[in-house]
């Protein structure tokens, strides 16, 4: 879940909301395939799009037949998690869904923005952590 | 247009209409060639300053200035759209040609014109989207309800 823009290119993979992205090599209709295998998914900080992805991730290991484990990178708002919708989602299934750890707030360094329309203006100073949630049928 | 800005109070808030009718780096614009271009290009930038480190409005100190090459992306009318750095200008152009090489562009319609059109047009995009994403009010839905699409599949018993 990526934009052509902002995508990291040691992904073989990546996938984008637009169709025309194809034209960069972008994957289009991030939900229409199951995640598969060994995967990476750090949605965009919508919570409606973090909440399917979590979502997805889940419904593909549960039906998935092969190995299969998304490990998710999710931004934890504040100490409390329990009012995240995914967080919710993934207490639900805890044999699919296994919490390994957070990225503390001083060790978690987001990429510069690449590109611009005015002016280069600098990501804000988070204020979150990032929770690494593994969703796996093993 | 001017006049009417200084009319009514410079420090009004951002009126995006009226800035999109305008260029947003008309520093870095060009004679328009008539169709899409990039230039890889050195530009003079002002350093973004935070609101809450300016003062008031009557402040009079000077932005700073530095230099950086960056790639700029011009619509057919010679306006900057929007500018990347180099590094991503050549991530983008790998990308473009294998996806040429392997058949992409053989589906999308309208074909691709040229690599720099689709930039043109990559840019608006994001333009678009973000400001989708920052002005669509974000719902919560309820979590008792989760998994719809499992549970329906689990009745039909059928694969994915």
């Amino acid at each position: 879940m990526a934009s052509p823009l902002d995508h990291d290119p040691n992904f073989h993979h990546y996938w984008s909301e637009h169709p025309r992205d194809k034209v960069f090599g972008a994957n289009i209709k991030d939900f229409s395939s199951r995640f598969s295998g060994f995967s990476t998914c750090h949605p965009i900080y919508h919570e409606n799009t973090m909440l399917l992805a979590t979502r997805h991730a889940i419904y593909s290991a549960a039906v998935s037949t092969e190995e299969t484990a998304t490990f998710m990178l999710l931004p934890s708002w504040n100490k409390m998690t329990t009012t995240n919708p995914y967080a919710s989602l993934c207490r639900k299934y805890p044999r699919i869904c296994k919490f390994l750890g957070t990225t503390p707030l001083d060790q978690l360094q987001y990429a510069k923005v690449p590109f611009w329309n005015n002016i280069q203006i600098p990501l804000s100073k988070h204020s979150w952590e990032l929770q690494i949630i593994a969703i796996w049928n093993t | 247009m001017v006049s009417a800005i200084q009319e009514d109070n410079a420090y009004q808030p951002y009126n995006v209409d009226l800035r999109n009718k305008v260029s947003s780096n008309p520093q870095a614009d060009i004679t328009a060639t008539g169709h899409c271009e990039y230039w890889i290009t050195t530009i003079d930038f002002m350093e973004y300053q935070e609101e809450s480190t300016l003062s008031s409005p009557d402040d009079t100190m000077l932005p700073e200035v530095y230099t950086d090459t960056v790639a700029c992306i011009y619509n057919v009318d010679g306006r900057c759209k929007g500018m990347l750095t180099p590094k991503r200008l050549k991530i983008l152009r790998k990308a473009f040609d294998r996806a040429k090489c392997s058949g992409l562009h053989d589906h999308v319609q309208p074909p691709p014109i040229s690599f720099a059109s689709d930039l043109a047009g990559l840019i608006a995009r994001k333009d678009a989207s973000a400001s989708k994403h920052t002005n669509k009010k974000i719902k919560l839905f309820r979590m008792d309800t989760p998994l719809p699409h499992y549970r329906r599949l689990s009745k039909v018993g059928s694969g994915y």
